[in-house]
């Protein structure tokens, strides 16, 4: 059971919360809640990238002064290198969401998404 | 030979240092622009001939793929790197003279677009083209905003579905790398016939939602009409003449290059057809002219996905011309409907009426884009539509073909209600002063007639590209140098 | 050199465009200058039946010939076009004085002259559709600038219609293509008679849908009417006499160089014929039919010729449909006059319009008084129309009567008689209801037309009685195309035709009724002449008499016989067409509400149920 819930739990826990994030930006009314379900949409999917590249027993793949060489027991660095950028990215889409949140708090007064529906068919 | 990697730094470096340039001097960020994009036009002429003699592969900070990022240019991306450069420098002419307000942070976001779009179609790993698609998605979402009015909600609920997108992008990456162990797409089409089937089909489609929203495919592409119609003249010529080129080279890397799989081939073909059906119907009833130039760019994208789909040699070359002549086509009408729309007062097409006389540049240049994208002899969408039709029929896929036309008479329905009413009817409301597009028109109707009448000139780069797409041991021995 | 005469009109036409923004007559003139040139080079090219010429292009390593080429039918066709060109421009030089998009109207005239050159002259299938599609988007320009309010919906109508079947031509060509490599007429028709008879024959009707449209056969005969009533009034004897014929030339290209007979040899044939054959003229019966009685119904003079213009063409392909010598030529003699009488009618009609501004019939009346050479050309127009000797209707009608009794084909038969009959009907009633009757007061000052509209008339006029009167100069060339065709030709003369149970002496013939008009004449002179009392100046018991349309009978002239046929013109083909359309809008309607609601959340939505869908199909299969 433990070792079941080491090997899946990062996994799972990922989808989780992709898929609560998702629940967030789909069925959410307000505007803000709606960016924060993007938000965790987002960490979900750091989360599993990070953890795709856990490598059992492994270290910080940083070369010290203890541990010279390449020597099998790094975790794989690269999955990191991709979600420094992707929380980068995420922080970004975020702040412009909640830019274009303020404008259309200004221009329709109100942050509910079902009220601002100006543009159809 | 001047480095590529200066056609993605250039705009890059002089879009940062904008804010920087309009304070010394108002009207300085314009001109930058047009340099930087007149910069950028140089710099692919001047590699041209290289590049279409031996694909070009570049080592970002001298390290070797497959362990570092590496830029691989064919002629495939020097025909979508041309496309979008092109476009780019008519639209910073256009910019120039203009009939809305903009600032120096409109041409900061521009030349990102532009930057990142390029990088796009040059990048030869999988995460630098992740990043290149945020680039261009966060640039477009910020350039949305800048008509005042609807375009926030626009620009919201493309954000909603773009960040979905990049969600997907994302976790495909991820298992990609999981299950291959490299980013580099010369090593991932290496080693990607040893995956298991069901596993490639899952990357596959999550790729393909999470381009598809670049590359507006059904339906991941309903954002489009609301920002295609809400935002500035330029940022809709933009987005629909380079970014979609941009998601349709990023679609065909995906499919053909790293994972082929001839059932996905089907799909995509089937949801090309519904994208081009969907599209055509729904245009018919508009009554905003942006909307239904929008619902147009739409059936075109999905016309060019059904075509290239089809997976042979002489296919992939008409889509490819199909995906050229778009642009330059949707770039004209664009332009023309921003001006008679300025005209006007109003969006909607019974408004439009009489305008032949009062704006004849404007009202021309959208006759020839429409006459374009019908088919007219003389006309490069003729040429193009000529050499669909026969490498459909040579694939023996003939209800395809009756669809491709009868979205064709869809299309004249709809486009010859708006010639005629610009034409042929009687004027007695006021008409509003607007910028004077010459230039731009004229650059353009030079290209439509160009293409129309000798289409040799670009035939052979088409074959090339094509042949490139279709088998990727090149593009394996190229990047990899046989190991 | 062929390629010149293409080319020439489409490049004269951006100067044409260009200069008559200076002066009002300068398009008009360079259109005839032109259209004059190209008509003396095709007279000369008569007997150089080996020429022709070749474009190599190079697309996509593909290599593609547009093969251009000189033969009895094409040049036919090139002479009528050039004619037909000349005349009418020669009538816009004046009558176009006052429309504002001249300029425009003379672009799309010479690019579409052009095109029409390059049609006939194409001997492969490529150029024949790159330039009939030229011609379809130029003549749909000219329509849209009619003056009448429903011009732009016709028009639009027209374009529909026609690019249905355009696109149906262009599927079947490439089908061809595929499988043979080559666009060229002849290499088409043996690959048609090496493939199975269901296909040939599919692909036969997907390349005649263009024609059949053009030349407004039933079932697709519903944009003439608006076409030709909206059209700009010049335009509308070029859309009658001519492009109706471009139809006709195609559907002959189809039926006779791909061997339409051969293919079919061994299927259903029903006295001799086979059934496909019969179809072809069965339709042109029934377009007949329906042509003639739609017409006698019509208010609108140009509407009515209209209706009279397609059941014309009903004859003309009845006589090429059977296939037989006299049935060729027949056909091909009813077309060349139906341009010349055609022409005279809608001239006359225009000539009308320009002078008192309306189109309806029961706003006019008297008109022989004011304008006499109009209606001399009308006149003699109507009486060729009708069949009468001693004009050239007389002999086309003639042989194709001949024709069917020959064969024995009853039905189509009754059908001419009946559309003869018929045809006189309806155009005696523009000539009793404008030309004769009482001049309205309104129209007391007009004058007859100026004499550059008056040229045209006199030319048509001379050219029914010199056709009726010599028909050896049409049939050298009509025997030239049926021995082209492969069927063997008509035995004839300078003045005579030898038909199935005797010949025809138009010399004997004019000698008699010139006795005849002599006589009369004298008799005319001779007699007392009646006296002219003005139109109120009657005694009516007491009443004054106010009103001078009492006194015109105009209106719904032939009640009864409408009333025997209310009930088949209320069946509209044209509203099925519509309902069509419609609901074909409904679906994008549909879909437009459902899908596209403008709810963010839906749309991200869709992308995950997108996704799901398309996983678990994956898996699945």
């Amino acid at each position: 059971m433990i070792s079941f819930l080491e090997k899946w739990s990062f996994f799972g826990g990922s989808i989780l919360l992709i898929l609560i994030g998702l629940y967030g930006v789909i069925a959410k009314k307000n505007l803000i809640k709606i960016l924060i379900g993007l938000s965790l949409m987002d960490t979900g999917v750091n989360v599993l990238l990070v953890s795709l590249g856990y490598v059992n027993g492994g270290s910080a793949p940083i070369l010290t002064s203890v541990i010279k060489s390449n020597s099998g027991a790094f975790v794989d660095p690269i999955p990191q290198a991709l979600v420094l950028t992707a929380i980068v990215i995420g922080v970004a889409i975020l702040a412009l969401g909640l830019a274009v949140v303020i404008r259309i708090y200004e221009k329709y007064g109100t942050l509910d998404i079902t009220k601002i529906r100006g543009l159809k068919w | 030979m001047v480095n590529p990697v200066l056609i993605i730094a250039v705009p890059l470096l002089i879009a940062f240092l904008m804010p920087f340039f309009n304070y010394i001097h108002k009207k300085l960020p314009a001109f930058l622009a047009l340099l930087t994009t007149a910069f950028n036009v140089l710099v692919i002429s001047r590699n041209f001939s290289a590049i279409m003699s031996n694909p070009m592969v570049i080592e970002i900070g001298g390290w070797q793929p497959p362990f570092a990022i590496n830029l691989y240019i064919g002629p495939l991306a020097l025909l979508a790197i041309t496309v979008i450069n092109v476009v780019g420098l008519i639209l910073s002419v256009y910019n120039l003279n203009h009939d809305y307000e903009i600032n120096d942070k409109f041409y900061l976001l521009f030349l990102m677009i532009i930057a990142g779009a390029s990088g796009m179609v040059m990048t030869g790993d999988l995460f630098n083209l992740f990043v290149f698609i945020e680039i261009t998605s966060v640039a477009a979402y910020g350039l949305t905003v800048f008509n005042r009015g609807d375009s926030y909600e626009a620009a919201f609920k493309y954000i909603i579905i773009g960040a979905i997108g990049s969600v997907f992008l994302l976790i495909a990456v991820g298992f990609t790398y999981a299950s291959v162990g490299t980013l580099n797409m010369a090593e991932i089409s290496h080693l990607s016939p040893n995956l298991s089937p069901n596993l490639m089909r899952i990357i596959t489609l999550l790729f393909m939602i999470g381009i598809g929203i670049e590359a507006e495919l059904f339906p991941l592409n309903l954002w489009v009409p609301d920002v295609y119609s809400e935002a500035p003249t330029s940022v809709t010529s933009i987005l629909s003449g380079a970014v979609s080129v941009a998601g349709i080279y990023a679609l065909g890397r995906i499919f053909f290059t790293l994972f082929q799989d001839p059932a996905l081939f089907s799909y995509l073909m089937i949801i090309g057809v519904i994208t081009l059906i969907v599209g055509e119907l729904v245009a018919y009833n508009q009554e905003n002219i942006k909307r239904m130039l929008a619902y147009s760019s739409i059936a075109q994208m999905g016309l060019i996905v059904t075509i290239i789909s089809i997976n042979t040699s002489e296919a992939i070359a008409a889509g490819l011309f199909q995906l050229i002549n778009h642009s330059i086509l949707k770039v004209l009408l664009f332009i023309s409907a921003g001006v008679l729309i300025k005209a006007a007062g109003s969006k909607k097409i019974e408004e439009l009426n009489g305008l032949g006389n009062k704006k004849p540049i404007a009202s021309l240049g959208f006759s020839i884009g429409a006459m374009g994208i019908l088919g007219v002899p003389f006309f490069n969408g003729f040429v193009s539509k000529l050499m669909l039709i026969n490498s459909t029929l040579n694939a023996e896929k003939i209800i395809i073909t009756g669809l491709i036309l009868f979205a064709t008479i869809v299309e004249i329905a709809y486009y010859l209600k708006v010639v005629q009413k610009l034409y042929f009817s009687n004027r007695d409301k006021k008409v509003f002063k607007t910028a004077n597009i010459f230039i731009p028109v004229l650059v353009l109707t030079i290209f439509v007639f160009a293409l129309g009448i000798y289409p040799e000139l670009i035939t052979n780069t088409l074959n090339k590209a094509a042949s490139e797409l279709i088998t990727n041991t090149e593009y394996i021995t190229n990047v990899l140098g046989g190991m | 050199m062929l390629i010149n005469y293409i080319f020439i009109p489409i490049i004269a036409a951006f100067f044409a465009y260009l200069l008559n923004k200076k002066g009002k007559y300068i398009g008009s003139i360079i259109t005839s200058l032109i259209s004059a040139y190209i008509l003396y080079q095709l007279i000369g090219l008569y007997g150089n039946w080996s020429l022709s010429q070749n474009i190599n292009l190079s697309i996509m390593g593909n290599d593609l010939q547009l093969l251009f080429a000189n033969n009895p039918l094409s040049w036919l066709f090139g002479i009528m076009t050039a004619s037909a060109t000349l005349l009418i421009s020669i009538f816009t030089i004046k009558s176009q004085e006052n429309y504002k998009l001249s300029s425009a109207f003379n672009f799309n005239f010479l690019i579409l002259f052009g095109s029409i050159i390059g049609v006939v002259f194409a001997s492969d299938f490529l150029s024949l559709f790159i330039f009939w599609e030229l011609m379809t988007w130029t003549s749909f320009y000219i329509i849209s600038g009619g003056k009448k309010a429903m011009a732009k919906k016709s028009a639009y109508r027209y374009f529909v219609l026609s690019a249905v079947g355009a696109y149906t031509m262009l599927m079947a060509i490439f089908m061809i293509y595929s499988q043979t490599g080559s666009f060229a007429i002849a290499e088409t028709a043996n690959y048609l008679q090496g493939i199975s008879t269901t296909h040939s024959l599919t692909l036969m009707f997907m390349l005649a849908l263009p024609f059949l449209t053009k030349a407004g056969l039933f079932p697709v005969h519903i944009w003439v009417k608006g076409a030709h009533g909206n059209a700009p009034k010049e335009f509308s004897p070029f859309l009658s006499g001519l492009m109706l014929k471009v139809g006709i030339y195609g559907l002959m290209v189809v039926l006779f160089l791909l061997p339409f007979s051969k293919v079919i040899e061994n299927t259903l044939s029903y006295r001799g014929l086979s059934v496909f054959s019969y179809l072809f003229a069965l339709l042109g019966a029934i377009t007949t039919v329906t042509g003639t009685i739609l017409a006698i119904r019509q208010e609108d003079m140009k509407k009515l010729i209209a209706y009279s213009s397609i059941s014309q063409m009903g004859y003309i392909i009845m006589g090429i449909a059977i296939a037989t010598p006299l049935g060729l030529t027949g056909g091909l003699l009813h077309m060349m006059n139906h341009l010349i009488f055609k022409s005279a009618i809608f001239l006359a009609l225009a000539a009308v319009i320009y002078r008192t501004g309306t189109t309806k019939m029961y706003e006019m009346g008297g008109l022989i008084f004011r304008m006499p050479l109009t209606f001399a050309t009308y006149l003699t127009a109507i009486i060729a129309l009708a069949g009468i000797p001693p004009t050239n209707g007389f002999i086309s009608k003639w042989v194709i009567y001949q024709a069917l009794i020959e064969k024995g084909y009853l039905f189509l038969a009754v059908a001419a008689f009946f559309g003869s009959i018929g045809s006189f009907m309806y155009v005696f009633k523009p000539l009793s209801t404008v030309f004769l009757g009482q001049l309205k007061p309104q129209h007391e000052k007009i004058k007859e037309v100026p004499f550059l509209m008056q040229v045209p008339m006199y030319i048509l006029m001379i050219l029914m009685v010199l056709f009726g009167v010599v028909p050896g100069i049409q049939m050298s060339i009509i025997s030239k195309i049926s021995s082209f065709v492969g069927m063997e030709a008509v035995n004839y003369s300078l003045f005579t035709i030898e038909g199935a149970y005797g010949a025809w002496n138009s010399l004997i013939i004019f000698n008699i009724f010139t006795g005849g008009f002599v006589l009369s004449l004298f008799v005319f002179i001779l007699a007392r002449k009646s006296k002219l009392v003005g139109l109120l100046d009657t005694y009516t018991s007491g009443e004054y008499m106010n009103d001078a349309e009492a006194y015109h009978f105009a209106y719904q002239y032939y009640r009864p016989f409408d009333r025997m046929f209310d009930s088949f013109a209320a069946k509209s083909l044209t509203r099925a067409y519509e309902s069509l359309a419609e609901n074909i809008a409904k679906i994008g309607n549909g879909i437009r509400k459902t899908v596209i609601t403008g709810n963010g959340q839906s749309y991200a939505f869709y992308a995950i149920l997108f996704f799901v869908i398309l996983a678990i199909a994956g898996w699945i299969i």
